[in-house]
């Protein structure tokens, strides 16, 4: 059983064709790293898969289902997202908004319960926002947010995790440790991961698959080892690459 | 008001308190109300009469023409606070207030007309509530282009046609014989004093409420942006339709009977966020306690300041809310920085 399929999109937005007929598959235990230049279609691409966009054209399965058999809540127990950027809202705590989370889970018109409550509260110890529970999130910086939207997601317990440029506004610490924390959280469910990267050596360090969104037309897919190289790194960012190898570890570089 | 909810064990007990005493807070409001006027009863006698009529002058006064009107008042304080509420979250902007998408435009136009062909009493309401009417449906059938919501376009379609009946409103003030220049200005400020007890407005108000209340948290989701619930799982669509319309009906309601007074939508949902937060669990029931009791307040003050002079109670809920509302502002900024 695959996690997520999708099959034959196509999607264009205005007149612009974003891309057509593109195939891809995300089984339990992957960890899939999407990449490709501004505009390519990546956040469009998640969001498809999320549902939160019509494609004009193809279908997406979930756990071999079609996407539009299930209700909002139940697919939201399925696939979570981390959106590219936080929208501002009312004022509410840090609690309250990691709390948003549980929605899926609790039952019609119920009160959160104490579980729920130690759910929230562990997730916020994993992401080092202990101490802020009950600050209002306008007063958080760009990091801790993100650090809240990832909380947000952990106590959302979904299987598919679809992350779009998930470090961003991370510093150098917490873009590892957040990562390894994601990793560790979806491995133990055999649960799967499909993140939008910019940097190539983070999808070398973490993930299993790539997914280069050449052009509108061509996607390239596969395990980590056989699809990462300078020659389709360089068509893919039309930029020359360069390649630093150091023992069993290689970095890539824009030259 | 941090300190309130961290003194309480757990939510749902916090909840419940505050809620008894904004429950209390607004009994007491409504007792001090149906004291005031003309007839000075003291609250000991209020309570004499209110548990055993004793067909006095004093409880007539009190039973046939105070109670009636506070209740009435107190109903469509609720119902613009609840109305004002939805709209923020529907269009995601805290500027939004139940009359932003033109519905008391709309009603005002009608009833206007009302006045100004020379009918009274019944009819001016009943324009009030087919001026609003159209224009829910207006805004909704305009807005919606393509069957998918979209809060901007919804809040630019109200917008234009808001500003659109206000032209017409001009010209009908422009062009009316100066004796009836008088009782158009009270409805435009919004006025009790036309106003006609009715169990029904109870019955919407509360139906509303219970509804609200089945959806809070679906609320509390959506005020968090259109993406983010959809992806915790609330069907967003649908769901702002019900809120459009639940919205719109309370207003229509509200404007049908007192006219459009100002303020209470705008700024009681923003008044009980920066006291008790953001959950709509909260937010809604304690804005519809508030609203209620700002209007029934200000609407005792509309009949005894000037007295026998009467003022129209729009003047009061904005001279009594922006005071009020400013000091809270300030005091919980101060406190944040």
């Amino acid at each position: 059983m695959s996690l997520l399929q999708a099959k034959n999109l196509t999607v264009s937005i205005g007149q612009r064709s974003i891309f057509s007929k593109l195939d891809v598959c995300l089984n339990p235990g992957e960890c899939m790293g999407i990449l490709g230049a501004n505009g390519a279609g990546k956040t469009t691409l998640l969001h498809v898969l999320a549902g939160l966009h019509t494609p004009q054209a193809g279908e997406v399965f979930v756990q071999d289902n079609l996407l539009s058999h299930y209700t909002r809540k139940n697919l939201a127990k399925i696939i979570g997202i981390l959106f590219q950027d936080s929208s501002d809202s009312f004022p509410i705590t840090v609690l309250e908004s990691v709390m948003t989370g549980r929605y899926p889970h609790l039952p019609f018109m119920s009160m959160d319960t104490d579980e729920d409550r130690a759910i929230c509260m562990d997730a916020l110890k994993h992401v080092s926002l202990s101490d802020r529970v009950n600050h209002q999130i306008h007063t958080l910086s760009g990091g801790e947010r993100r650090r809240l939207a990832l909380a947000t997601l952990i106590v959302q317990q979904p299987a598919v995790w679809l992350l779009d440029e998930p470090t961003n506004h991370l510093d150098l610490h917490y873009q590892i440790s957040m990562l390894d924390l994601i990793v560790d959280k979806v491995s133990r469910i055999n649960g799967g991961i499909m993140m939008v990267l910019h940097d190539v050596n983070v999808l070398t360090r973490f993930c299993s698959h790539a997914f280069l969104m050449i052009n509108p037309d061509k996607q390239i897919y596969g395990a980590v080892a056989e699809v990462i190289n300078i020659n389709n790194l360089e068509a893919l960012y039309n930029h020359p690459i360069q390649c630093i190898k150091d023992g069993d570890s290689v970095v890539y570089l824009p030259a | 008001m941090q300190i309130i909810r961290s003194l309480v064990p757990t939510r749902a007990s916090g909840f419940f308190i505050i809620l008894v005493i904004s429950v209390f807070v607004a009994a007491l409001i409504c007792m001090v109300a149906l004291s005031m006027g003309s007839t000075n009863i003291s609250i000991l006698d209020l309570f004499n009469i209110l548990f055993k009529d004793d067909n006095s002058l004093a409880s007539r006064i009190i039973l046939e023409i105070r109670l009636p009107r506070v209740l009435t008042g107190f109903c469509v304080g609720g119902m613009l606070a609840l109305a004002g509420c939805l709209m923020q979250v529907l269009l995601r902007n805290p500027l939004a207030e139940p009359y932003i998408l033109g519905i008391s435009g709309g009603a005002a136009v009608f009833s206007l007309s009302a006045i100004l062909i020379g009918v009274s009493g019944y009819w001016v309401n009943l324009g009030a509530f087919t001026g609003a009417i159209i224009s829910i449906l207006l805004v909704f059938l305009l807005s919606r282009a393509d069957g998918e919501w979209n809060s901007l376009r919804t809040l630019l379609t109200g917008v234009v046609l808001a500003a659109g009946w206000g032209a017409i409103i001009s010209f009908l003030l422009a062009i009316s014989p100066s004796d009836r220049l008088h009782g158009m200005l009270f409805w435009l400020m919004g006025d009790l004093g036309f106003a006609k007890y009715s169990s029904w407005n109870f019955i919407v108000l509360i139906v509303s409420l219970a509804a609200c209340m089945l959806i809070a948290r679906a609320l509390n989701l959506l005020a968090m942006g259109k993406m983010n619930a959809l992806a915790l799982g609330v069907p967003v669509t649908s769901l702002n339709y019900f809120i459009f319309f639940l919205a719109s009906i309370l207003t229509a309601a509200a404007v049908m009977q007192a006219g459009s007074i100002g303020f209470v939508g705008l700024v009681i949902p923003h008044l009980v966020r920066l006291l008790f937060g953001s959950d709509h669990r909260l937010l809604l029931p304690v804005s519809v306690l508030f609203g209620g009791s700002l209007l029934v307040i200000a609407d005792g003050l509309a009949r005894t300041v000037m007295a026998p002079q009467q003022l129209p109670v729009g003047v009061l809920t904005a001279m009594m809310g922006v005071p009020l509302f400013l000091l809270l502002l300030r005091t919980s900024y101060v406190k944040k920085s």
